[in-house]
């Protein structure tokens, strides 16, 4: 994969190896983003698409065994979590966990403050919150909530899109953002993410559906499976998983494995 | 103002109760009644260190040796914060609107304060011997009567020693919004208090009560009693502020007793003292009464803290709750031991306990224990649940991943541990001064 813009990348990922408790789970992931684009990442459940997205942001039970990842060019293998998200990634959790006892503007605030460095005056963060709460069409009450606690499943998904509009990465990974929403609650959010795109905002949208690619065009799509980028092609690779389901895919690149997966129920969904 | 030139060291017997009962020249009744718990106290062996009871508190650090029953406070009395030892003057909480200041200074009260306003409703806030003198019925018939100097040897001394103390008296319908403070402060290193307050509220009063007890000195002991009668549709508050010094060992029985449709509201922050064990009762004797028992703790260094609650139903459709939140650093140790009792003639009652405990360090403990017992066949709802264990570490790396610093996102997810406690303490002010001492417990 080469840069076409010769203009250097936003986001790359190089021959990437993981594992989990010494097992491994990607063997070689290769990915190059170039600002302002949104790649979507596909594939079947296990294929290593929560992995890549945790290994980027340095989850501590992740280990990189090989392989490099380049924000702006900057290896951030040895940076701390918190380190990479100043530097400006972001991942919107596929399950966020709740914090309770730790009230949402506060936490807001701290978060923004540890992304630009200092702290945003009180009437500009107020202002910049219920804007993006707007948008949103989050109840403003949220705020005084505690973390994603007692939050629906659309609830803590919008409040996920909501820490990336006031975080501003260069970066969000967006790990399954549409699962579990009703219809409307998916168009609140692709809306959201769509207003947000753009030559500041890279995308890196993991979804098992094609469903939220109706209203969030990708740039390029990517299909993982069994740790690897089997496939990478533009919008209409979507479509087609849409028509075909990832048996197709399981069939060309393991074929020893479609038995297995098609008893586990995982083979035909998309 | 140096303490230690009056202090009179009064050997621990008899004499000593007798001495201290003419002093404050008390009625017969009431010597009678010391005397009696001095025999109590006398019959009462020291607690077995080896015993189910004494197994998360040290029994063996416990002596009676040079023990000074009574240390007097200045005979002139205190009418600012200036006048109080350094140390101690945060107590008088200077600013805070309150509907009445008491302030005991070793074993006497020396400033008290009632508005006028509440005094003229009947209100009565003072200390325990001028209660006696002046509110002599109330008192005789409420003294003691829930918590028994014969309950264990260290209440048999209170019984017969008490000093001090606090008597509020709230008439039939009368509110009082604002808190009374109840301060006890220790400035004589080694000194043995037994802090004493009643609370009688007449049907369909309400009331706030906060107790704070502090120490600037090297240690001491401190036997203290509770008591409160929340008559028929009556609402306490009653909040415990523990912030004895490092070397202070620290026991205490607080009993509530509740009539029909009465609420009890305990709130216990534990922070201070070397060994802490603390014994909360209520008695949900009216139909329709209720109880909330909220509880904050934060041990560091060697301090122990060891909790029996019971939250008894005996009449009819009857509510309680406990949450008990605990962080323990160091080689700090928190226990508690928690039983809902629902007797047979408790029908449609509820009950639920929750004890949520946080170790900061591999030498921390925390044991709880839920326990119930119910007796009624038709309970409307029982719930019971603990935890034990280290911060979250996939709420840590959460807030990482929003750029907070492990350090920042531990102190935030410690704040909000407390905060569903805290935020109910009735007091602004208190609140800052509770969490500037955890604070300085987390080193910040």
């Amino acid at each position: 994969m080469t840069d076409g813009t010769g203009t250097q990348p936003i986001f790359v990922v190089e021959d990437l190896h993981v594992s989990v408790e010494d097992k491994p789970i990607l063997k070689g992931v290769d990915l190059v983003v170039n600002q302002g684009e949104v790649h979507a990442l596909m594939g079947p459940n296990g294929s290593g698409k929560s992995t890549l997205a945790n290994a980027i942001m340095g989850h501590p039970r992740y280990k990189v065994t090989q392989g490099r990842i380049l924000l702006r060019g900057q290896d951030v293998r040895k940076l701390t979590p918190d380190q990479r998200a100043r530097d400006g990634l972001f991942l919107a959790f596929q399950y966020p966990i709740s914090i309770p006892g730790v009230v949402m503007g506060n936490f807001l605030r701290s978060a923004m403050k540890a992304r630009r460095g200092e702290d945003l005056p009180v009437r500009e963060f107020r202002k910049l919150l219920d804007e993006t709460l707007d948008l949103l069409k989050i109840d403003p009450e949220f705020v005084r909530r505690y973390v994603n606690d007692g939050f629906s499943g659309g609830e803590k998904k919008r409040a996920e899109v909501l820490q990336m509009a006031l975080l501003k990465p260069d970066l969000a990974i967006l790990d399954e953002t549409d699962s579990g929403l009703d219809i409307d609650a998916l168009k609140t959010v692709a809306e959201g993410i769509n207003a947000l795109r753009g030559p500041e905002l890279s995308v890196l949208l993991i979804t098992h559906y094609q469903r939220i690619l109706n209203y969030v065009k990708p740039d390029i799509v990517h299909v993982l499976y069994d740790g690897r980028i089997v496939k990478t092609g533009g919008p209409e690779l979507a479509g087609e998983l849409e028509k075909q389901g990832y048996d197709w895919i399981i069939k060309e690149f393991a074929p020893e494995a479609v038995g297995a997966l098609a008893a586990s129920g995982a083979g035909g969904e998309a | 103002m140096t303490q230690t030139e009056t202090t009179v060291r009064d050997a621990l017997n008899r004499d000593a109760v007798t001495a201290l009962s003419a002093r404050y020249s008390e009625p017969d009744w009431l010597l009678q009644r010391r005397l009696e718990a001095w025999r109590a106290f006398e019959a009462a062996p020291m607690p077995d260190p080896l015993s189910e009871e004494w197994h998360h508190s040290d029994a063996t650090k416990l002596t009676l040796d040079g023990l000074a029953p009574y240390t007097p406070s200045p005979p002139d009395g205190v009418d600012s914060p200036q006048a109080l030892p350094s140390g101690l003057r945060p107590v008088w909480d200077e600013g805070e609107e309150l509907a009445a200041r008491l302030i005991q200074l070793d074993s006497g009260v020396v400033h008290r304060s009632l508005s006028d306003e509440l005094s003229g409703k009947g209100v009565i806030v003072t200390d325990l011997h001028t209660a006696v003198r002046e509110q002599e019925e109330i008192v005789r018939q409420r003294l003691h009567t829930a918590v028994m100097p014969d309950e264990w040897k260290y209440l048999g001394l209170h019984g017969a020693l008490w000093s001090g103390g606090c008597f509020v008296y709230v008439p039939q319908g009368v509110e009082v919004e604002l808190p009374v403070k109840y301060a006890v402060a220790m400035a004589t290193p080694g000194a043995a208090l037994f802090p004493h307050l009643l609370i009688v509220a007449e049907p369909n009063s309400s009331v706030t009560v906060i107790q704070e007890g502090v120490s600037t000195g090297s240690g001491g002991l401190v036997s203290g009693a509770v008591e409160v009668h929340a008559a028929q549709g009556a609402h306490v508050r009653f909040v415990d502020v523990q912030r004895w010094d490092s070397g202070v060992q620290n026991f205490s029985t607080m009993r509530a007793l509740l009539d029909k449709d009465a609420s009890f509201q305990g709130i216990l922050l534990g922070l201070g003292g070397e060994m802490t064990k603390v014994r909360l009762d209520v008695r949900m004797n009216g139909e329709g009464s209720n109880t909330e028992l909220l509880g904050l703790f934060f041990g560091d260094g060697d301090q122990t803290f060891d909790y029996y609650t019971r939250q008894d139903h005996i009449a009819p459709r009857t509510e309680s709750d406990l949450l008990f939140k605990a962080v323990m650093t160091d080689r700090a140790a928190m226990a508690w031991n928690g039983v809902v009792d629902v007797q047979k003639t408790a029908s449609q009652s509820a009950a639920n306990q929750t004890s949520r405990n946080l170790l900061l360090s591999d030498k921390a403990s925390a044991a709880p224990t839920p326990i119930l017992e119910i007796a009624a066949y038709d309970v409307a709802r029982c719930s019971h649940g603990a935890t034990v264990g280290p911060v979250d570490e996939e709420q840590i790396f959460y807030m990482q991943t929003r750029g907070i610093a492990p350090d920042e996102a531990k102190e935030l997810l410690i704040d909000g541990f407390f905060a569903e406690v805290l935020e109910r303490v009735p007091s602004q002010r208190l609140q800052k001064r509770v969490r500037a001492v955890l604070d300085s417990k987390l080193g910040r």
